[in-house]
């Protein structure tokens, strides 16, 4: 064994370039360690396969039940499927640090919290936005939806912001579950929901009008329904709107997702609830 | 031991088995989630749909709906619970001990899936409730006394194909990514909600040889069809039967290996 | 920030930590555990202490207040001059802290992308990071293996793992919280030459076990915990000390009954006896100053009981230990027992 190196190192945590390299190096290196889908054996049954399935579902589903354009279900199911990746992924890169007892090591290192959190979103933001980019290509393959160059720049950057959204709303789940002792019920429970709320599968005109006020706090409603409109041929002009107010509803979600981290991390260091599984 | 006596003792085997896993499965929050909550969610989906279709949201479509969202979660609980209770077992580390244990195995996991099963039943009382409450549908069966029996053979018949799913998902290390998969594709293939006679031609050979295709035919036949399901009964039979001796052979197949590999336990 | 003149590395003044939970289901009531009842003590730059104690005693809750992962109750600590409530940030720059057991790493990837993320977590300048990094897992060790998974490491190199981990940013205080658990002996014995090797190139070092000869070997200060509190402190001499003019009587006996056990420590001239179970006999361990002297008399107090081998020697560290924990766990077993929840 060699003698121990112990001239000073330098170190600057807290440092805007540490942030940033915790932001991004950091991010990338906990998708990996905590995704449990990231390798290629599950990742193409569950985050390929399985959405493909999805899709076909509730476009035969939808179109029998209501006899309107199975497209329109396509789409709505193409989109909602980057919630595999963003609520159950953001689930894991949370739930899991627990099960690998590694909560308390982050705790008591200097790092900045908001950059190690952060981080954490880029990884699942761009998988759901592939999920989702697959979804459309399935779209195109077996039912016919086209898009031209202009149509696929507008919905390129709704579904990046519905992707944000969320994987925001996947954030706050994730921190409720560490909390819970199972911590893929609520992630399973909020992905249901998805399908039944936001104009998914079932327009927003036919819910009643209590579940419409929902969805309308919810992320997908206002990003789906650019991504229609942009198919339709609208403008970003004319969708605008509705992509600022999903990427409002996903900042709301990671504020909140944040300050509840915030809280759970305070409230462990009172009481001691970090450890239990 | 006379043979009697043996088949006796076997049965006795499964039925323990039977009711000591449904007792555990009625505390676990996952299949609670599957069983219950799942089916409804998407009942309702399935009913708002026929709704927005218009004039054929009638008592019957409600029924065909829930009885048809009922199977999609007797279906789930079938593929988590069976198909991934050998993987389970060995995560757990509990599979080394049932193998080693005098009983066989086999009647072991028969009794587990079976339980699995029956578990998943609940989701039809919970779509059927559902629509009751919410929706006005009435339930009330077109041949009330074959309907039992088509649930008798359906919950056996699928407890079986539980059993067959457990043997082969073993085989691939990632259990529970077949699970996440299948869901889906067996809905469509066996006309659980869209029926079989719209999807395109070449599914129908795939769908005949699935189980749960008839067990649905037999179910829907004795509460909204015009004449009792004896084709649909019988066949689940016929099916069960080639199902069992499948994965009885699979199981030595996959035991043996695990033996081999001393993959027994995989922590 | 500057850093506060002082001699000491560590310096708890009467922590305490009090957790509240509940029984019962129908009619919860509240009842609060104290895991540590007024903990003080202090560590001087370049002194690996040690903190002795059986399991439950309060030894990691006394360390996850001063690694700022546990917010004291009352009282303060202080660790290189920054409060550990006041000066998380601080604090956190200046310690590593080290776990056994099999948890606390990413199983998924390999140790060297472990120890990359904590480089970056603990800010280690980039240009910096992996001479450090190879440096380290030479130190420990595990060079050549750190690009496997660290599902695939043995109990031993997630320990070597955790310790270059907690080197990283060259901290000058380590907290090492029963590091060697679980490893075998050939592994125990490395790792303890390795925190030797720490404190000798003037780290501080913090250790807590509950194997006395670990503390023995190692510390030079050792302060023993039993039931949330010190029940004794000094080198292991001193602790030996304490009962160096006794001398043990060891007695193997078969069946012997509490009453016959009750009778010896009646005996004005026994000062404790603390029995071992073996197999099939038990082994009583009468401490006394007078010796061999009274062993006639130990006899006859015994009775009936069937008696094997006899015999006397010096008193070793490990008695002092056990005469501690039973004397001062005794009075408060039920403490000793509840806190065991928590700790």
């Amino acid at each position: 064994m060699t003698a121990i190196p112990v001239s000073s190192v330098p170190s600057s945590p807290g440092s805007l370039r540490a942030n940033w390299r915790i932001f991004w190096n950091g991010g990338r290196l906990s998708y990996t360690a905590l995704f449990n889908w990231a390798q290629p054996s599950i990742y193409i049954p569950t985050l390929l396969g399985a959405p493909t399935f999805q899709i076909l579902f509730f476009a035969a589903l939808g179109s029998y039940a209501t006899g309107m354009d199975p497209a329109f279900f396509a789409i709505g199911n193409a989109v909602q499927v980057c919630s595999m990746a963003g609520i159950y992924g953001m689930t894991m890169a949370v739930a899991n640090e627990r099960w690998f007892g590694t909560l308390p090591v982050l705790m008591a290192s200097p790092a900045n919290r908001a950059a190690l959190f952060g981080g954490r979103f880029i990884p699942f933001i761009v998988n759901g936005f592939l999920v989702s980019a697959y979804g459309f290509l399935l779209c195109w393959i077996f039912l016919g939806v086209r898009f031209d160059a202009a149509t696929l720049g507008v919905m390129v950057l709704a579904m990046i912001v519905t992707a944000f959204s969320c994987s925001a709303i996947g954030a706050v789940q994730g921190g409720i579950s560490l909390r819970l002792r199972d911590g893929l019920f609520g992630a399973n429970l909020l992905v249901f929901l998805f399908l039944l709320f936001c104009g998914v599968n079932i327009p927003l005109a036919a819910l009643p009008p209590w579940m419409q006020a929902v969805s309308q706090v919810l992320p997908f409603t206002h990003g789906l329904a650019a991504v229609r409109a942009a198919i339709d041929g609208a403008t970003l002009s004319e969708v605008g709107g509705l992509i600022a107010t999903e990427f409002l509803i996903g900042l709301v979600y990671a504020v909140a997702a944040f300050f509840l981290f915030r809280w759970l991390e305070r409230s462990a260091y009172r009481n001691a609830t970090l450890d239990a599984r | 031991m006379g043979s009697i006596a043996t088949f006796r003792a076997n049965v006795h085997q499964v039925v323990r088995v039977w009711t000591f896993t449904l007792g555990i499965y009625m505390k676990s929050e996952f299949f609670v989630l599957t069983a219950g909550v799942q089916p409804v969610i998407f009942a309702t989906i399935a009913f708002l749909l026929f709704q927005v279709g218009g004039e054929a949201a009638g008592p019957q479509t409600l029924l065909f709906a829930a009885l048809g969202t009922g199977m999609m979660g007797v279906w789930s609980t079938t593929l988590f619970g069976g198909g991934g209770a050998i993987a389970w077992q060995r995560w757990e580390s509990t599979l080394e001990l049932l193998v080693a244990a005098p009983r066989r195995y086999d009647l072991t996991l028969l009794g587990q899936t079976l339980a699995t099963t029956t578990f998943g039943f609940y989701s039809m009382i919970a779509t059927l409730a559902w629509g009751w409450l919410l929706f006005g549908m009435p339930i009330d069966a077109n041949f009330p006394l074959i309907l039992p029996l088509a649930l008798l053979v359906a919950v056996i018949g699928l407890g079986i194909m539980g059993m067959l799913l457990a043997t082969t998902f073993v085989l691939y290390r990632h259990a529970n990514a077949l699970s996440n998969l299948l869901e889906y594709p067996v809905w469509i293939a066996t006309g659980m909600l869209v029926p079989l006679a719209l999807l395109p031609g070449w599914l129908g050979p795939i769908s005949w040889v699935l189980l749960p295709t008839w067990a649905v035919e037999a179910i829907r036949g004795a509460a909204i069809g015009s004449e009792p399901p004896w084709l649909a009964i019988g066949m689940c039979m016929v099916l069960t039967l080639v199902y069992y001796v499948i994965a009885r052979r699979v199981l030595v197949y996959v035991i043996d290996k695990a033996r081999r590999d001393a993959t027994l336990n995989l922590a | 920030m500057v850093r506060p003149m002082t001699d000491f590395a560590i310096e708890a003044l009467d922590l305490v930590r009090t957790y509240k939970t509940h029984t019962g289901v129908v009619r919860r009531h509240a009842i609060d555990i104290e895991a540590v009842r007024g903990i003080s003590f202090d560590v001087r730059n370049g002194e690996l202490f040690g903190l002795l104690g059986p399991n439950g005693a309060g030894k990691t809750t006394t360390i996850k207040m001063l690694v700022t992962l546990l917010l004291p109750t009352s009282g303060s600590a202080r660790v290189m001059g920054f409060d550990v409530v006041r000066d998380t940030t601080e604090v956190r720059r200046h310690i590593g802290y080290v776990f056994g057991g099999e948890r606390g790493l990413y199983d998924r990837i390999s140790g060297l992308d472990n120890l990359r993320f904590f480089a970056e977590l603990y800010g280690v300048e980039p240009a910096a990071q992996r001479p450090r990094i190879d440096a380290l897992l030479d130190l420990v060790g595990l060079a050549g293996r750190e690009k496997e998974k660290v599902e695939g490491y043995s109990r031993g190199m997630r320990q070597r793992l955790h310790i270059a981990r907690g080197l990283l940013h060259d901290p000058p205080v380590l907290f090492l919280d029963e590091p060697s658990i679980g490893l075998d002996p050939v592994g125990a014995r490395e790792l303890r030459k390795t925190i030797a090797d720490l404190v000798q190139a003037g780290k501080t070092v913090l250790l807590t076990t509950h194997y006395m000869f670990e503390a023995d070997a190692l510390c030079e200060r050792i302060a023993v915990i039993n039931g949330g509190k010190i029940v004794a402190a000094g080198t292991g001499s001193d602790l030996k000390a304490v009962i160096a003019n006794r001398t043990i009587v060891e007695i193997e006996t078969y069946g012997v009954t509490e009453e016959a056990v009750d009778r010896l420590r009646a005996d004005p001239d026994v000062i404790a006896v603390n029995t071992e179970d073996q197999d099939q006999s038990q082994i009583l361990l009468v401490q006394s100053e007078r010796g061999t002297e009274i062993t006639q008399r130990l006899i006859q107090q015994l009775g009936d009981t069937r008696i094997g081998k006899i015999s006397a020697r010096e008193p070793t560290l490990e008695d002092a230990y056990v005469h501690l924990i039973a004397s001062t766990g005794g009075e408060d077993g039920n403490g000793a027992a509840r806190a065991a929840a928590v700790a």
